[in-house]
């Protein structure tokens, strides 16, 4: 057989071409009456994606122009004469290929959320200048005041419970020296909790404040929150959260319903920070209370009453906060001095424990 | 519709079709869920072109088939560009929240109307991509027109529905199409669409009306069986619920066959005869699998839960953490496995069905059209990926 029947479209107009094919030496030839329509070299040709009664191909030099064959016999010369036919739908995709770099990305990713991003919240935190860092914790402070379940507009304000956390915290202060002295409130939440924000902003909700069973233990609190403000973890913590937050949804891309497992990564990539973080907190307190004369030990009875002391299960895998006994002992193993005078009078301590009786707008 | 002269019906001269194997597009599916997994999402730039290649190769008009010639690869090179260009605004964006914060708590959420004006982008920008990777008789569809223009037009838009309660949606449908198809070309022949927002107010205002209806129905009926306001208006969003779910694919097949109608490309014009009927049944059949499978993964969760829950509530061990990576798997299973049903059988099945109740006419115009056009860069598909704002195929 010296030539065969296709039709073409050359490329150039829309026209369906009926030609002849011409199998020379070296290329193949479409011919329509006297024109050469295109001449493609053998190994240039290439099967299309086509349904499967007829041969569709192309040419990888000659962009969108299709040659179709219909007839059986000339499909089987075409296959014969040109060697890289099927290159490019046998090019399946390269999944050991996307494998090995998916799982390169995955790894770099990984080790960038577990070395790389705590190094830069550690050293980016020194970068922020103070006023920055104070405008980030106001930034926050109406949606924390939300989320530690408060009202969101209120402070406690009884005066004379004022005048006893004034008191408590003009001491802590005074002992810890910090450029900004910290701005303690108390919430209205009978959540039992306490929380520092970059720059300072320290809030103690009423429920941690009553199930507190004297001045040191609110103080220990205290003190450990003030320890956050003075080694800006607050600020740490949004850069490492919101670095890690975003090379997560980086990775995981679209993945249907991912956004579940990039919460739950956040959450185990948070804990190991806040671990050591808390521990530091801890340690800092214990510092800041011996400077006062007070022992530390009140702070970690009350976080063993708090935690219930128990140390396993899953919900202590997820928690961010260590074990209460674990701090508990750290804390005992500290100066613990008694020599200062106590903090707060008996009726100062009565007084503080109702600056809830009474709220101003935040 | 028809403006033509009276008695004489549009020439029909090419029926479209498609012949794709189900076997072997189930096969792109599943293959492509699974890769998904161990690739953590990235083999879906091979999965998408797979499919595409598959769908638009089976598809004919006449005795010409489609092609696709887009590559997983510039798909995989313009999501990473996107991502790229979008560090610093995710950056700009997180910075501007923090400031809106300090004025009131969640002042920043509006902030996601920024994603909303690169979200229209990205998909004008993606349907130039799709456009230029699709070949039919030796040529390409291409787009000019910009992206930010569109993107103007279709807020303005979007807010014109919701400041009409949605009565504006034909409108606001029958104007962006009319943009999108007429900086769509086909070689040197102009896109146009002839298609009026007034013609789909007109024939989805029956299905909309009879929602209507039923809900209203309900709601007085129950008002005066019961004389209990609260009670009727709870029952009403009973039956709202459902019949929004019956009524979406009846207006989306009325969507779609006006849409198909008001196409056309110089004098090549298009006819549908698109059921609203066909593809409910699509979205029944659909829905009805679906449910089934979730019933599946559900008992298997349970039977897991059943054998194993009781290691949950003691100490973390290794044990604890294969229950959760187990469960963790099930789930993406679920979801993939939904994804690979919902492409089968809804995707896939519209499609084809779209496909073969389309005919041409003025099929002869293309005898003269010359090439024209060159090939969009993938950076709105990109685009529209990052933001998971994806128009699918």
């Amino acid at each position: 057989m010296e030539t065969g029947r296709a039709a073409c479209f050359d490329g150039r107009t829309a026209r369906r071409r009926d030609v002849t094919l011409h199998f020379d030496a070296d290329a193949l030839r479409a011919v329509e009456g006297d024109e050469e329509v295109l001449r493609w070299p053998y190994d240039a040709v290439r099967r299309q994606e086509a349904p499967h009664d007829r041969l569709t191909i192309g040419s990888v030099a000659d962009g969108l122009a299709r040659l179709e064959v219909d007839d059986p016999a000339t499909a089987a010369r075409i296959a014969a004469l040109c060697p890289r036919l099927a290159a490019q739908t046998e090019e399946r995709p390269p999944v050991l290929r996307i494998l090995a770099w998916s799982a390169a990305a995955v790894i770099s990713i990984a080790l960038t959320v577990v070395y790389l991003v705590p190094i830069v919240a550690q050293y980016g935190a020194g970068l922020v200048p103070p006023a920055v860092e104070r405008r980030l914790g106001d930034a926050v402070e109406g949606r924390v005041r939300v989320l530690m379940g408060g009202r969101g507009d209120a402070v406690c304000a009884d005066p004379e419970g004022s005048r006893a956390l004034a008191r408590l915290a003009g001491q802590l202060a005074a002992a810890a020296n910090l450029p900004d002295p910290p701005r303690i409130a108390v919430l209205p939440s009978r959540t039992k909790n306490a929380v520092a924000l970059p720059g300072g902003r320290i809030f103690l909700l009423e429920g941690l404040l009553l199930e507190a069973r004297g001045p040191d233990e609110v103080a220990g609190v205290l003190a450990h929150e003030i320890g956050h403000v003075a080694h800006r973890d607050g600020l740490k913590r949004m850069i490492q959260v919101g670095g890690t937050g975003y090379l997560l949804g980086l990775l995981f891309g679209d993945v249907g319903g991912a956004g579940v497992l990039v919460a739950l990564a956040q959450t185990f990539a948070d804990t190991s920070y806040s671990r050591a973080i808390e521990a530091q907190a801890d340690a800092y307190a214990a510092g800041l209370m011996a400077a006062l004369g007070r022992p530390a030990t009140p702070l970690g009875e009350l976080m063993g009453r708090l935690e219930g002391g128990d140390g396993g299960g899953v919900a202590d895998f997820l928690r961010t906060h260590p074990g209460g006994r674990a701090r508990q002992e750290a804390l005992a193993r500290g100066p613990n001095p008694q020599t200062g005078a106590p903090l707060l009078t008996p009726e100062e301590w009565a007084a503080l424990r109702r600056i809830c009786r009474a709220t101003t707008p935040a | 519709m028809n403006h033509m002269s009276p008695g004489a019906p549009p020439p029909i001269d090419a029926a479209a079709s498609f012949r794709g194997d189900p076997g072997a597009f189930l096969r792109i599916l599943v293959r492509g869920a699974l890769l998904q997994l161990p690739t953590f999402g990235f083999y879906r730039f091979w999965l998408i072109t797979d499919m595409r290649r598959h769908l638009w190769a089976n598809t004919r008009l006449g005795e010409d088939g489609f092609a696709y010639t887009g590559t997983a690869k510039e798909l995989l090179v313009g999501f990473l560009i996107a991502t790229a260009v979008l560090v610093p605004v995710y950056a700009l964006y997180a910075i501007a929240g923090l400031v809106a914060e300090t004025w009131a708590a969640f002042a920043s959420v509006p902030l996601v109307l920024v994603f909303w004006v690169f979200g229209h982008f990205a998909l004008y920008r993606a349907r130039a991509y799709k456009a230029s990777r699709t070949q039919y008789r030796g040529l390409r569809l291409w787009m000019d027109g910009s992206g930010l223009a569109y993107a103007g037009r279709a807020m303005a838009w979007d807010l014109a529905v919701v400041l009409t309660l949605g009565l504006a949606y034909p409108w606001r449908a029958a104007s962006l199409e009319r943009y999108k198809m007429c900086h769509t070309r086909f070689g040197m022949l102009q896109g146009g669409f002839s298609g009026t927002g007034a013609v789909l107010f007109r024939r989805g205002m029956l299905y909309w009306l009879a929602g209507l209806a039923i809900v209203g129905l309900v709601f007085v009926s129950t008002l005066a069986g019961r004389g209990d306001l609260p009670a009727a208006l709870m029952a009403a969003l009973g039956v709202a619920v459902p019949s929004g779910l019956v009524l979406y694919p009846l207006l989306m097949a009325v969507r779609l066959r006006w849409q198909i109608e008001g196409t056309h490309f110089g004098a090549l014009g298009f006819q549908s005869r698109l059921g609203p009927g066909t593809v409910f049944w699509i979205y029944l059949k659909a829905a009805l699998i679906v449910f089934g499978f979730f019933l599946a993964g559900g008992i298997v969760a349970g039977l897991l839960m059943a054998v194993f829950g009781g290691a949950l509530s003691g100490p973390a061990t290794g044990g604890t953490v294969a229950l959760f990576g187990v469960i963790a798997l099930l789930y993406l299973a679920l979801i993939l496995g939904f994804g690979v049903l919902k492409r089968f059988y809804v995707d896939r099945a519209v499609w084809s069905e779209i496909a073969n109740t389309t005919t041409a006419s003025g099929v002869g115009v293309l005898d003269t059209v010359a090439a024209a056009g060159d090939r969009a860069g993938s950076l709105g598909e990109g685009f529209a990926d990052a933001l998971d704002v994806s128009g699918g195929l």
